[in-house]
């Protein structure tokens, strides 16, 4: 079975009393209580998305992606951030960035994806920004 | 200021667009007929408060004018005018 892989980039910022999760290449917002709850709803909502696009016969990929102010605080956190250690507070946790991986198998003669598996990328490649950058969060998002 | 999810999908459906609630832990599914679907944030269920970055990006996903969803949500409007 050939197999076909994508990364999907998250943005995960507070907002006010919630966590805002933001998977930039589709677009897709969701939102949790705290920093893993928004992690995983936002796991779920691309499971949920790519789903029914494909069902659909459409490619997720299609869908507009985040603006280019999101894009510059991805990167901006991913190379100025430390990787988010499980034990830290996430009360010190002003942003995170991380990836989505998307494997999608595909049908060997047709080209057609026949099913498809998200995975969280492992902790390491969580990259945080702590709280001295706290003041760029909700009100600056478009 | 966050949208009470009612009030959301009182909007939303002005706009055509219905919402499934079953299938997500975290997430709703929001529908319009000939549009690719969208997730609505729901981890509170009925309860739960909604982002401005949510309604932001939903507006923008689905090309509408976020000043009157916004006027709609804050009951400033009573209906559409776009």
């Amino acid at each position: 079975m050939q197999k076909k892989q994508c990364l999907l980039r998250v943005l995960v910022s507070r907002c006010e009393a919630q966590w805002v999760s933001h998977c930039l290449d589709l677009d897709l917002v969701s939102e949790g209580a705290t920093l893993r709850d928004a992690v995983d709803a936002v796991v779920e909502a691309i499971d949920m998305v790519v789903r029914e696009d494909v069902q659909q016969g459409l490619d997720p990929l299609d869908r507009k992606r985040a603006p280019r102010e999101f894009w510059d605080r991805w990167f901006e956190v991913m190379t100025t951030g430390v990787p988010l250690d499980p034990a830290r507070d996430e009360r010190d946790v002003s942003e995170l960035a991380t990836l989505v991986k998307v494997v999608r198998d595909l049908h060997p003669a047709l080209d057609r994806e026949l099913r498809e598996e998200l995975e969280l990328l492992p902790d390491a490649w969580q990259i945080a920004t702590l709280e001295r950058l706290r003041e760029s969060g909700c009100a600056r998002r478009g | 200021m966050p949208a009470r999810i009612r009030d959301f999908i009182r909007v939303a459906e002005m706009y055509g667009f219905t919402v499934d609630s079953s299938g997500g832990k975290h997430n709703w599914r929001v529908r319009r007929p000939g549009a690719r679907v969208y997730t609505l944030p729901a981890h509170n269920g009925s309860k739960s408060e909604l982002s401005d970055p949510y309604i932001n990006a939903f507006c923008r996903q689905y090309e509408l004018d976020r000043d009157e969803f916004w006027q709609l949500l804050r009951g400033e409007l009573k209906e559409r005018i776009s």
